[in-house]
């Protein structure tokens, strides 16, 4: 393997594994302040929920693209 | 007299609305593309999309049945929630994979019809109004 391809196959493993910390971070937040706001309001947990889904939806929606591009950089022009 | 929607349907509402919008975005696209490119363009546009929308309808249905199961357990909640991530990268991971090695697509098209996928749902959220929810 040539050091170009290496390149390639690292800059694709960045991509997926840095937008899987990003998301990682975020779900994690996330979920810290649902917990918080079910501890203080018990009441409220079926509305948070949604909200917890909602904003996980969007939350992993770009670590997702980051995941397609890496799916590009290693299937397309890196194989 | 404005007609009122109970409470309790409109998350619900807000999933389907933006399922719909990314749906009708991803069909437009792929019409595009059929237009301008030709079909060999427009399956892997196609393709991509899908995979996008499948990503969508599988977090709406895990919440879903998390509404039906659990009314006030918060750490089932997060289990549920944090289940349907794992789940979803996999599925997509999956399909992508299964898109551009056993079907072979053009890798460019797939994945901007994937891309655009994920851009309709983030605008499908926007539009349909995620804040606006309360109860």
């Amino acid at each position: 393997m040539d050091m170009v391809h290496a390149v390639l196959y690292i800059a694709g493993a960045l991509m997926m594994g840095l937008g899987a910390l990003g998301a990682s971070i975020g779900i994690g937040i996330l979920g810290g302040r649902f917990l918080e706001g079910a501890a203080r309001q018990p009441e409220l947990i079926p509305m948070l929920r949604t909200q917890f889904f909602i904003v996980m939806g969007l939350v992993d929606a770009v670590p997702m693209i980051a995941v397609g591009l890496a799916m590009y950089v290693l299937f397309a022009v890196a194989g | 007299m404005r007609a009122t929607i109970p409470q309790h349907k409109k998350p619900n509402l807000l999933m389907r609305r933006a399922l719909l919008v990314q749906w009708v975005l991803v069909w437009t696209a792929v019409l595009v593309a059929y237009a301008a490119f030709g079909r060999a363009t427009a399956q892997p546009v196609m393709s991509g999309g899908l995979i996008a929308i499948s990503g969508s309808a599988l977090l709406w249905l895990r919440w879903w049945q998390s509404n039906k199961r659990v009314q006030a357990d918060a750490q089932q909640a997060v289990r549920a929630v944090y289940r349907t991530g794992l789940e979803r990268f996999v599925l997509v991971v999956l399909l992508l994979a299964l898109g551009l090695s056993y079907f072979k697509h053009a890798a460019a098209a797939l994945l901007a019809g994937f891309v655009l996928g994920q851009l309709a749902w983030l605008i499908g959220i926007s539009i349909s109004g995620a804040s606006k929810i309360k109860d």
